[in-house]
């Protein structure tokens, strides 16, 4: 008897046990949320597209490179090859890698753009959502818009893929296809964002419908100019062409954005030259603004209403986490960059009564573009430059911290990092009328460039200046363009876009003019021999006569011509091989 | 060897010579006796320490009558006839079994069971006797833990049983990176052996490894097959622990020990003269001498002569240089102790064994105290219900308590570290390195910088009740429930150094980055100032039922069965929160740090699985064996419809010397076996919770105007989720033979496996433009191939008995299929951070190097080489010719090994790199040696690694990898030089490229990290029991117990062979323990 009873005592518990395994083996999480429940409420939406935020640029760079990469540091512009930033693409030396950044981060970032634009789909919620599916389109425009800069056509995904999908190893689009589905990202992107004026303080730095304009006017000019300059010459094998000729579509619609944006954004150049302790020092503080300890004017970002599409940093909450300060001192400009800033009276010091020269250091900084003395140094005293240890004889300051060293220290500067601010509005505006009618009013310049000229302490520009000095309107444009935006990453897109980006970057690097007996500075005397300020030697490249503002005088080469190969091919980078070996239908770019 | 004493004399006085004589032919001529009368047999029975047994059975054979012995550990029994034969029977002890002959005084000494083919050994939800077990099962007994000078399970166990590799990166006790391994790598994923404690799997490892070693009675090591009942986590063997329970009469045992330490191998170390040495010599030659701060020859020459003062520096100005040993300063002997105490009994009904433990050990850090303690308690008790029910408790403690300093054990020790700065000035300050800028020093930041402490209490409860439902069937339930409470408190001070004149220094001691993320305090375990404090908990249940099944049918046909099913469940809570800075005024707590800047994060997990479980035995006469197991394991890591997978084991054996036909061989080979076993087994690592499901992660991003955090969101890899990956899945095949003989006196132990992990997770690499990383798929493979041997001999004679044996056993690994592992780099092509695992065709861990044709003996040697190779650019890139990195004589001159008129280092094919072996350790081996004369014992244990290729990496892997390091004196005198061409090693240069060039991934610099180490030596003496029964004592002993005394190693440059290949963070020396201890019996 006994023994029936423990059997069955047995076999229940064994029974029992068995009933209760989903205890042991159904668990769901229970510190986050799976996509299940999520996507369910506006806020969720929202909460997702906040994390589109770090695929902007920034100092924290979303790719997995460095924030200098992406300041030009080896353009024409600059003297810091030693540095080692972006030098393959300033001197034409890049090579097929096996992956790229840019290609895989780039696709991740649309692949979760399209996640919340397949969630939206299906979102059966009352509440208003529209404002995040537009920031999700605004950031697959943004992803597809780096990948045209960096790649032209590149395979267009606007789903969500599996392993298994047909797509992953579908051809390349067309740059035309692709610029195509940006433009109709955007223009869904626009219709449904805030203005401006209607995001609440605690939402600012979220893409406003004025942000988007602009982006899409960037975009837009960026590819009228280059289909303009670059014809098809930049397609890989077997892409299409263009369907139409857009151009004069693209630049339309562009100019008339930036004028909405200019007319309605309500924004306004941050111009405090005025302001006794920092006067004539915008172009300083703007750049380095922080809170009231930032500037000697006690001025904080909230000053600040010329960024329009911005990263938000913060010294507490999101340092820029790069050594800003300590490395904007060594980004130095180049000689091109230097005679480049005009004289006050608005002419080039070339053809300005008011260009002092180069015998003296000081000498050159005179009567010129405010933005000379705040974007590289205030005229040095005489003696006080030494060419001794190879560098270029200038300074860099855009972006450097105030009081660095107790103000902020390494890694802590947190400045917003722009990405639109109106004054490049202001100059897209301007180009795109030029490149659009062959030719711009002076009310339409007075409505843009010069107020960007007001601030540079420069006589505005005018159609009677360039007739009366022998200028052109559309090289005056670019310059303004070119002096402006220095350092904030635009520079090898515009040379490739205009398509003198051979000839702008196979020139030498120079640095400050040491000219010779028959015009002396303070680094080669009446003998033509170097002075105490000057060690030949450190510089391996010697000297090389370039044109100046004075004539062609002998200047010290940072970086030779013979280092530059650029080319066509250069003009988009290579599709990394190991994209090529996974999917054999990626045709890679011409000439590599 | 006698195991009965005969105590002539005691047969009283009229025995005469001829009796005696008739009573040896007797006992020759067994046959001869007739006698049938009863006789009173009496006598005592000890142990072979001569200690008194209480408690043991004694037991006419065939017959049922049978007597227990006394408190005194007499006894006395009535047997029917001297033909009658007497059974002593005593749990731990070897029976002793014997026909009476002519004894009626019988004195008795047990031998303890050891190693012996008819042990008990523990398996897989259950036990087997050693004889007719068919799986590769090693096991060892707590004489392994006995008198040890080392707290750690774990680290006794090193080297004790073949096929089981125990590493250590670090003597610190809490820290010593302890890693397990059976039978080799299972997994480029990784993965260690399952601990099962009592039957139960242990919560974590620290239950295991912060065990009291004297709680365990023996722990059984399953490498093959046998492993597989333990199903999704076999693959990587299963370390079955045992404890101790009640036995025998009231018992009170105390031991105790106390250690203390000397350094051990220091010769990494440099002092001032050797770091000048070093420097003259590469600037020798230099073209352009670089004496990078230090200025001048002039100083270096002073530095050269030990020359302490002020020396002018290029860039920190005139500063204080003096002698500065960082081993002596920052090092020194230290004492550590332990006592366990326990108390155990047993009776008919019930046993019990309750016992204490507490250890305080600590590594030689002279600055601060850097140890552990150690808390442990347990209480195992087991009571008869009835004849038909048993309960059995067993209730454990372990807490281990790690306290150390926060910063300055890193490369700010030595890595970086020159011997010239003296931790203080002569005012008693800390004296900044550099004499003024220095941001390390590693004697201020131990002292000062903060501290670091764990705690990690486990609690645990084991319930089990055993139910014999009919004869040969019985049930048994069991229920166990551990909780593990982890605390951390860890904070970070700058500490203020100062200049030789009292100044304060630029630089505060410990970076000073200040970041701290809202969400992750754990940033704070970077050199931040600041205050962390972290609570983690973690439960387990588990519960088994399980039905088993022994019978004898026919008396041949042995069969046994065991069938059952298990559940467990876990759960792991995480709390930390910290603040940035944090200023030490003599209270430690979150709540005193600065509230500027705040981080918390949280968190909890689950999981569980749900399993069938069977196992039939069968053997025929103990002659053909034959085991069958099972297992169907469910897990919730896997979506519904994807949860169970099973896996099963098959092994035979074959005990050749019961054979009839064998029978001649029997005298020389008393006992053989053959054994097969085949088994498929899982893996569980690599494998999330929740990888079938999508996760939204939260995080921060900051907006607005001021700027604020917001709540962000997005999927856990993009929404990439998979339900079809597994556990991955191990086959291992495994063959075996057992022999014993010359009466078991020699024993050979020797098994060969192959391990295959045909479904090894694997990363797949899809186009980019998928815009996510899917999770690693099962399409990896895994060849695993190797053996183990053992060799045993013990013998005794009178009072002298001793035992050698030996143990070895190598593993070569083979990686089959990796998805993207087809290339490789120079070094070693393992780097599991970086996702690089090793290169499809080779072992893992493979060594590509350059292979190297000497060195330069001449310019036109030199010149020649850049005639043929410099043009393709490529490695000679680095050094080109003309440029101040330019090769010279003395130089290393790499091979174009595949002649394409260009070094390089890149891709496979294309490269002149060479695979040159694999980085791991081969040929381990442990050697025991020991005997007993009287009252004394001997241990001794040595253990070491046949061959095991090492390249030093880190800031001291070469001369000069970078001016700023710190110097390695082994090199001097080793070098190329104009008058000495034959060196082992090129030309000293300043240069990095050139010192890259020269040393980095070459062949000559890839070391055998071949070394034997004295693990352990142990010298007892046990006090004779006429002495110790006067202190009321059952026993005393003594003993000495060094650990780690001596050691011998193929290593170059002069770091301890079990430090592995980091020079990085390798400034804390290992060291010896002297011990003594005491064993007290009441």
């Amino acid at each position: 008897m006994n023994k029936i009873i423990y059997i069955i005592l047995v076999g229940g518990l064994l029974l029992g046990a068995s009933s209760c395994q989903k205890t042991f083996l159904n668990l769901n999480p229970q510190d986050t949320f799976t996509d299940v429940v999520y996507f369910k409420q506006p806020s969720d939406f929202k909460t997702y597209t906040t994390g589109f935020y770090s695929q902007l640029m920034g100092w924290n760079c979303p790719y997995s490179d460095g924030i200098y990469n992406y300041m030009d540091l080896a353009s024409d512009l600059s003297t810091y090859f030693s540095g080692g930033f972006s030098v393959d693409e300033g001197r034409g030396t890049l090579t097929i890698p096996t992956g790229d950044t840019h290609w895989d981060k780039s696709y991740s970032w649309i692949r979760s753009t399209n996640i919340l634009l397949s969630k939206a789909a299906a979102y059966t919620g009352s509440g208003d959502i529209s404002q995040y599916v537009s920031e999700a389109y605004f950031f697959r425009a943004n992803a597809y818009f780096n990948l045209l800069k960096y790649f032209g056509g590149v395979p267009l995904v606007t789903t969500v893929l599996d392993v298994n999908s047909a797509a992953l190893t579908g051809p390349r689009n067309s740059r035309y296809e692709v610029v195509t589905q940006i433009l109709s990202d955007l223009d869904n992107a626009i219709a449904h964002l805030p203005s401006e004026q209607s995001i609440p303080a605690t939402d600012k730095g979220r893409i406003s419908k004025w942000a988007a304009e602009a982006f899409k006017a960037q975009v837009e000019l960026y590819e009228a100019t280059w289909r303009k300059y670059n014809s098809t010459t930049t397609d890989f094998t077997g892409s299409a062409g263009p369907a139409s000729n857009q151009i004069a579509q693209f630049l339309t619609d562009a100019a008339a954005l930036t004028k909405d944006v200019m007319d309605n954004g309500g924004y306004a150049l941050w111009n405090y030259n005025t302001t006794p302790s920092i006067l004539n020092q915008s172009y300083i503080y703007l750049f380095n603004l922080e809170d009231a300890g930032s500037n000697p004017a006690g001025l904080t970002k909230a000053s600040n209403n010329e960024f329009i599409l911005y990263g938000v940093y913060d010294y507490t909450l999101r340092r820029g986490g790069v050594n800003l300060t300590w490395t904007s001192w060594m980004m130095t400009p180049s000689r091109k960059m230097i005679d480049m800033f005009l004289c006050t009276d608005g002419l080039p010091p070339a053809k300005s009564p008011l260009f002092q020269g180069y015998h003296a250091v000081g000498d050159e900084y005179q009567n010129r573009d405010l933005r000379l003395s705040c974007y590289v140094n205030p005229a040095p005293a005489s003696g006080s430059v030494k060419l001794v240890s190879g560098g270029a004889g200038y300074g860099n300051t855009k972006f450097a911290a105030y009081k660095y060293g107790t103000y902020r220290t390494d890694n802590t500067e947190s400045p917003n990092y722009s990405i639109i601010r109106l004054a490049g509005v202001y100059l897209m505006y301007a180009e795109a009328l030029y490149e659009l009618n062959g030719s711009i009013t002076d009310a339409q310049l007075d409505a843009s460039i010069n107020k960007i000229r007001d601030r540079a302490g420069v006589a505005h520009l005018s159609n009677a200046l360039v007739t009366a000095n022998g200028l052109n309107m559309l090289d005056e444009i670019r310059r303004e363009r070119t002096l402006e935006l220095y350092h904030e990453g635009f520079r090898y897109d515009d040379l490739k876009r205009w398509g003198i980006a051979e000839t702008a970057l196979n020139a030498s690097a120079c640095g400050e003019v040491v000219g010779d007996a028959s015009y002396t500075t303070e680094f080669r005397d009446a003998t033509g021999a170097a002075t105490s300020l000057y060690t030949p030697s450190v510089y391996v490249w010697g000297e090389e006569a370039v044109t100046t503002a004075a004539g062609t005088l002998n200047c010290i080469v940072i970086d030779s011509k013979a280092n530059h190969h650029f080319a066509k091919k250069d003009y988009l980078y290579p599709i990394p091989q190991g994209q090529i070996n996974l999917n054999p239908n990626l045709k890679q770019n011409p000439g590599f | 060897m006698t195991k009965l004493d005969f105590k002539i004399k005691d047969r009283g006085p009229r025995l005469r010579l001829p009796a005696i004589l008739c009573w040896i032919l007797l006992s020759l001529f067994n046959n001869a006796y007739s006698q049938t009368t009863p006789i009173t047999v009496s006598g005592l029975v000890k142990d072979a320490n001569g200690v008194t047994l209480t408690g043991v059975t004694v037991r006419v054979k065939n017959e049922n009558i049978s007597k227990v012995t006394g408190e005194d550990g007499k006894y006395t029994i009535n047997v029917p006839s001297a033909r009658s034969v007497l059974v002593f029977t005593y749990v731990g002890f070897i029976p002793f079994e014997q026909e009476v002959g002519t004894h009626t005084h019988w004195d008795i000494s047990l031998k303890p069971k050891s190693g012996d083919l008819n042990d008990i050994i523990v398996v897989g939800y259950g036990t087997q006797k050693k004889a007719t077990l068919t799986g590769a099962v090693e096991q060892v007994s707590s004489q392994v833990f006995e008198d040890r000078a080392v707290t750690n399970v774990g680290l006794s166990l090193q080297g004790q049983t073949p096929g089981l590799l125990v590493t250590r990166t670090s003597p610190r006790p809490g820290n010593e990176g302890l890693a397990f391994q059976i039978r080799g790598a299972t997994s480029v994923n990784g993965g260690s052996p399952l601990i099962i404690i009592d039957g139960v799997p242990a919560l974590n490892y620290y239950s295991f490894q912060n065990m009291n070693p004297d709680d365990i009675e023996s722990i059984s090591i399953l490498k093959d097959a046998a492993a597989s009942i333990y199903g999704s986590r076999a693959a990587n063997g299963v370390i079955l622990v045992t404890s101790k329970r009640g036995k025998g009469k009231v018992k009170v045992e105390y031991s105790n020990n106390i250690r203390t330490t000397t350094n051990g191998i220091t010769a990494f170390s440099p002092n001032m003269q050797q770091y000048a040495t070093m420097w003259i010599e590469a600037n020798k030659e230099e073209t352009t001498p670089n004496w990078w701060g230090w200025a001048s020859l002039a100083n270096m020459q002073k530095m050269q002569q030990g020359v302490e003062g002020m020396y002018q520096t290029q860039y920190w100005g005139n500063i204080y240089l003096g002698n500065a040993n960082r081993i002596t300063e920052m090092f020194a002997q230290r004492y550590s102790y332990q006592h366990n105490l326990s108390i155990s009994n047993r009776t008919d009904v019930s046993g019990y064994r309750l016992s204490f433990g507490y250890a305080d050990n600590q590594a030689t850090l002279a600055t601060a105290y850097d140890g552990q303690k150690q808390y442990n308690l347990r209480f195992n008790y087991d009571y008869k219900l009835s004849d038909r029910i048993k309960l059995e408790t067993g209730i454990s403690m372990v807490d281990a308590v790690t306290r150390s300093p926060s910063v300055g054990l890193d490369a700010a020790v030595y890595g970086q570290e020159m011997p010239f700065f003296p931790a203080k000035n002569p005012y008693g300050e800390w004296y900044a390195d550099y004499g003024t800028v220095g941001d390390r020093q590693p004697v201020a930041a131990t002292s000062d910088g903060g501290r670091d402490n764990k705690s990690d209490l486990t609690g645990r409860i084991d319930l089990k009740a055993t139910v014999k439902i009919v004869k040969d069937l019985s049930f048994e339930g069991m229920a166990s429930y551990q909780d593990e409470q982890y605390r951390q408190e860890r904070w970070v001070n700058l500490v203020q150094t100062y200049d030789w004149f009292g100044n304060k220094a630029q630089q505060t001691v410990s970076a000073t980055q200040t970041t701290l993320s809202p969400t992750n305090p754990s940033d704070l375990t970077q050199n931040n100032p600041g205050y962390l404090t972290v609570a983690n908990e973690f439960f387990y249940q588990y519960y088994s039922g399980l039905l088993k099944y022994n019978k004898t049918f026919n008396g041949v046909h042995n069969f046994s069965a065991v069938a059952g099913i298990n559940a467990e469940k876990w759960q792991g809570k995480y709390l930390a929160a910290g603040r940035l800075n944090f200023t030490d005024l003599g209270v430690q707590d979150l709540n005193v740090a600065n509230t500027t800047t705040l981080g918390n994060s949280g968190g909890k997990s689950q999981n569980g699985t749900y399993s069938y479980i069977a196992r039939v035995n069968y053997n025929y006469t103990e002659k053909y064996l034959l085991e069958l197991s099972g297992r169907r394991d469910g897990n919730s890591k896997f979506d519904i419809g994807y949860k169970y997978k099973n896996f099963a084991a098959a092994s035979v054996g074959w005990v050749f010397t019961n054979e009839d036909f064998l029978k001649e061989i029997t005298p020389i080979v008393s006992f053989g076996k053959i054994r097969a076993s085949y088994g498929s087994m899982g893996n569980d690592v690599g494998l999330g919770n929740f990888d079938y499901t999508s996760l939204v992660n939260l995080g921060t991003t900051v907006l607005g105007s001021p700027a604020a955090l917001q709540t962000s969101s997005s999927l856990a890899n993009n929404g990439l989720i998979s339900h079809s990956r597994t556990w991955e899945k191990v086959e291992q095949k495994n063959i075996g033979i057992d022999l014993s003989y010359l009466k078991s006196r020699l024993t050979t132990t020797f098994d060969y496996f192959i391990k295959d992990n045909v479904g090894m997770l694997s990363l797949v690499a899809y186009p980019s433009v998928l815009g996510g990383t899917p999770p690693k798929t099962n399409s990896g493979h895994l060849n695993v191939k190797g053996w183990e041997g053992i060799i045993g001999w013990k013998d005794s004679k009178k009072d002298f008995s001793y035992y050698i044996s030996f143990k070895i056993s190598n593993t070569h690994t083979l990686l089959k299929q990796l998805q993207g592992a087809d290339n490789y780099s120079a070094g070693k092509n393992y780097d599991p951070n970086a996702g690089v695992y090793g290169v499809n065709g080779y072992p893992l861990k493979p060594w590509f190097l350059y292979k190297t044709a000497g060195y330069f003996q001449s310019q036109k040697d030199v010149d020649a080489y850049y005639a043929a190779y410099a043009a393709g650019g490529a490695e000679m890139a680095h050094v080109p010719a003309g440029g101040s990195s330019a090769l010279r004589p003395g130089d290393t001159k790499r091979v174009d090994l595949n002649g394409d008129g260009v070094i390089t280092a890149a891709g496979n094919a294309s490269s002149d790199l060479k695979f040159m072996g694999d980085g791991d350790p081969h040929f381990t081996f442990g050697l025991n040696l020991g005997g007993s004369w009287k009252a004394f014992d001997l241990g001794v244990f040595f253990q070491g690694v046949g061959k095991q290729l090492i390249m030093r990496n880190g800031w001291m892997a070469y001369p000069f990898m970078a001016i700023y390091t710190n110097q390695n004196p082994n090199f001097l005198g080793k070098t190329w030089t104009a008058t000495h061409t034959n060196a082992p090693f090129p030309r000293l240069t300043v240069d990095n490229s050139r010192s890259a060039w020269n040393y980095a991934n070459n062949d000559f610099m890839l070391q055998n990290s071949r070394y034997i180490r004295l693990k352990s030596l142990i010298l007892g003496y046990t006090l004779p029991q006429s002495i110790s029964r006067k202190a009321k004592l059952n026993r005393l002993r003594v003993y000495f117990s060094g650990n780690d005394l001596w050691e011998s190693s193929s290593i170059k440059d002069g770091y301890d062979p079990e430090m592995g290949e980091t020079s990085q963070n390798s400034g804390y020396p290992f060291y010896r323990t002297w011990s003594f201890g005491l064993n007290v019996g009441l």
